[in-house]
């Protein structure tokens, strides 16, 4: 998989991207933090920021939203380079939240809302609509200590949106949120992306990328390893893996030069093909000691790719 | 961002909120009612102790005193001067008897403490003058000088009534003057070293404590955004500097109040109580010491906060950032050092020129206009010094702030500190 220049990743050349990094370098003290990124996202779109601890994903981020200024490259939003009117357009839900915990839900999203453009009476009616919406209304008067984690965050889900942003970062959204609340701010994250609005979604989770994002881009070591739309990615990765469900032996699996490697699962086992393996030459060796009963060729997932990728660095590093 | 790009309506949003956030929590109603009670402890302190000192408590008996005159007349003359001047914690008895048993029983009360002294003047008193005191060895000083008053002016009225002076023109020779104490102008220097009790001296320890108790507030709201990574989030929308400022001027606003409320209450005291007014008027509260508490304190918290919001992003925790804290204190130990120095000689070389010292003028120079009348071309110099002082470490603390609010696990030396300089 080839590395593509920020133009080629979803954004069409007659659309202006929400953001565009060029080239963006970071170093500190010597340690690059982020190293000659180029990427860019258009509105309507959600764009998957992935990448192991330290990869530099956070400082990328700070980069985006004017929080941190690049050594070198520029950085454009909405065409134009950062600045007080551009950045009034972007929303920020930072890994580590932050509300003030001694005041009130309204409080905080007033002030926020306030700092955002919004005047008092506006943030105050967006507040109440956003809340009413993810159903905690009835908590806005409540300190923010006094809420639970969950509650805590939706209402910095609410802070990051609340002045409705075309462009918006989400640095791990889902933290400590159950299962139906992660479904009800996916399905906001949805009717956002439907809006138009550009968002940025940095996480660990791979099955996440998979489901929300329109393309991603694989962060190490600073750099971009791989950037793509999802389904291009997985279609060009190449058809290495297989699920076999079979009876009988398993012999063919042991000592098989076609295979890489493999993992037992319940009642399968995924097959992980040497590259060139030809995948039609593995069921018929299969075929020889095992009935099978399932024999699927699978496109590999963003999780086996992220997982593949980083391996292969670090065996080359 | 260009530095024209500063944004006055998020500067006053951060200092609102900053504000009242402030103002309602328990810690700043509390310290509202408690400074000025523990000041007033402060002030009235020595006045208490000393009533307390001269008047025996409710249920405590006199203590007893005998003197013992031979001579009826002078006798008479002696009840006479302790019924003008009564001593307001003893019991003092006159008595004519001068037999030695007499003087054995006063021994022996002395002995067992039933008396705390006796005076013994035998008949030729008048001519003679001699006085035999008995005490226990000890706190005698102001007993002896009071037996020593009384009876000099008993002695002295027998004499003149010896000489055929009238009773009425004795009491009008011996008529106690009518002293009034007035105070006027500034006091000499050395005349008051350590300037107990007076106004002046109060302030500058009030000013102090601001500094430091501001200064630590706006420290810990610093610290707090920072390690809940609220700043990243407000930095999005909110340049450093709108953030620093507001931050400062918030907590300064808070400091103001305070400082408001109290000079109300102070005022509503002073008018409605005589004797509180009577106070003020004898430790020279002139008004202009007034506005220049105000105006020292606005300087001084700018000088200092600025410090302060340093040492709270330099800081990954709030008993981290308290080192930092400890080097803030640094200038404004060193100027209630000088303080006593300053106060004493106050139009010295060394006072005129540790006042100019920006970071000490906040103290100093309020110190020697508390006590004495420094040209007015030496207080406008140091108000201008710590302007240009103010507007310098803005700038160079707001380029720390920028790359240090960002800064997070690691705890920076100075020279790291120093290197954020160049990043920003």
């Amino acid at each position: 998989m080839r590395e593509e220049s920020a133009t080629e990743i979803g954004v069409r050349r007659d659309v202006i991207p929400a953001i565009e990094l060029d080239h963006v370098s970071k170093h500190f003290d010597g340690v690059k933090a982020v190293d000659d990124l180029s990427l860019a996202v258009a509105p309507g779109r959600i764009f998957g920021l992935l990448g192991p601890n330290g990869a530099g994903k956070t400082s990328t981020i700070r980069m985006m939203l004017g929080i941190m200024i690049p050594d070198s490259g520029a950085v454009r939003m909405f065409g134009a380079p950062l600045g007080r009117r551009s950045l009034g357009q972007a929303g920020y839900l930072p890994e580590e939240r932050g509300l003030y915990a001694k005041m009130t839900a309204r409080e905080n999203l007033v002030f926020f809302g306030q700092l955002c453009g919004l005047d008092a009476a506006g943030a105050r009616r967006k507040a109440e609509a956003w809340t009413e919406r993810l159903g905690i209304e009835q908590r806005l008067d409540d300190k923010v200590e006094e809420l639970s984690k969950g509650m805590q965050q939706k209402i910095q889900f609410i802070a990051t949106v609340i002045h409705d942003p075309a462009f918006i970062v989400m640095d791990e959204p889902f933290t400590g949120l159950d299962p139906i609340n992660v479904n009800q701010l996916k399905s906001v994250l949805s009717d956002l992306r439907a809006k138009g609005r550009a968002i940025v979604f940095s996480t660990h989770r791979t099955d996440q990328i998979e489901q929300l994002c329109d393309s991603i881009c694989l962060m190490n070591h600073g750099r971009s390893v791989l950037q793509g739309s999802v389904r291009e990615i997985r279609s060009g990765y190449g058809t290495h893996f297989v699920e076999i469900e079979y009876d009988g032996g398993g012999s063919f699996l042991d000592g098989n030069p076609l295979i890489d490697s493999y993992d037992r699962h319940a009642d399968y086992v995924e097959v992980r093909l040497k590259a060139g393996a030809d995948a039609q030459a593995l069921l018929r060796s299969a075929l020889v000691c095992s009935r099978i009963r399932r024999f699927e060729i699978k496109e590999a997932t963003i999780e086996q790719i992220f997982i593949d990728l980083m391996s292969r660095r670090d065996g080359d590093g | 961002m260009a530095m024209a790009d500063f944004s006055m309506r998020h500067l006053w949003l951060v200092l609102a909120r900053e504000y009242r956030v402030r103002v309602r929590t328990r810690a700043f109603i509390v310290s509202t009612i408690a400074t000025p009670l523990m000041f007033a402890v402060f002030i009235f302190l020595p006045a208490i102790i000393s009533a307390f000192l001269s008047r025996p408590a409710a249920g405590h008996r006199l203590m007893h005193m005998m003197i013992v005159c031979g001579d009826r007349n002078l006798a008479t003359l002696i009840r006479e001067q302790l019924a003008l001047n009564p001593h307001p914690s003893h019991q003092i008895d006159v008595d004519s008897d001068t037999s030695p048993s007499h003087r054995e029983l006063l021994n022996q009360e002395l002995d067992y403490s039933e008396i705390v002294a006796y005076a013994w003047l035998d008949n030729d008193a008048i001519a003679s003058g001699r006085v035999a005191y008995y005490a226990r060895p000890w706190g005698e000083t102001l007993r002896v000088l009071y037996l020593r008053h009384i009876i000099t002016m008993a002695l002295v009225a027998a004499r003149l009534s010896q000489r055929g002076t009238s009773p009425a023109e004795i009491g009008e020779l011996l008529g106690p003057p009518d002293l009034r104490t007035t105070f006027r102008g500034p006091k000499p220097p050395g005349s008051d070293l350590l300037m107990i009790g007076s106004g002046a001296f109060v302030l500058a320890y009030v000013l102090f404590f601001s500094f430091i108790s501001y200064g630590a507030m706006l420290m810990q709201s610093v610290v707090e955004e920072k390690l809940s990574h609220i700043t990243e989030l407000l930095l999005v929308s909110t340049r450093p500097e709108e953030l620093m400022a507001g931050k400062i001027l918030g907590v300064g606003c808070v400091g103001l109040t305070q400082i408001a409320i109290w000079l109300v209450l102070g005022a509503g005291v002073a008018m409605l109580v005589p004797d509180a007014r009577a106070m003020l008027d004898s430790i020279h509260m002139r008004f202009a010491l007034v506005i220049y508490f105000v105006l020292f304190y606005l300087f001084g918290y700018l000088l200092f906060s600025v410090l302060y919001a340093v040492a709270g992003v330099s800081s990954d925790g709030i008993h981290r950032s308290s080192q930092w804290a400890m080097l803030v204190m640094l200038p404004l130990v060193s100027s209630l050092t000088l303080l006593p120095m300053v106060s004493a000689a106050p139009d010295s070389t060394m006072a005129a020129v540790a006042s100019m010292i920006p970071y000490f003028a906040p103290i100093l120079m309020y110190a020697r206009i508390a006590t004495a009348s420094p040209p007015g071309w030496q207080i406008a110099l140091s108000i201008a010094i710590m302007a240009a002082t103010i507007v310098i470490s803005t700038i160079l603390c707001a380029r720390i702030y920028r790359v240090g609010i960002l800064m997070y696990g690691k705890r920076p030396s100075l020279r790291e500190v120093a290197r954020w300089l160049r990043y920003a």
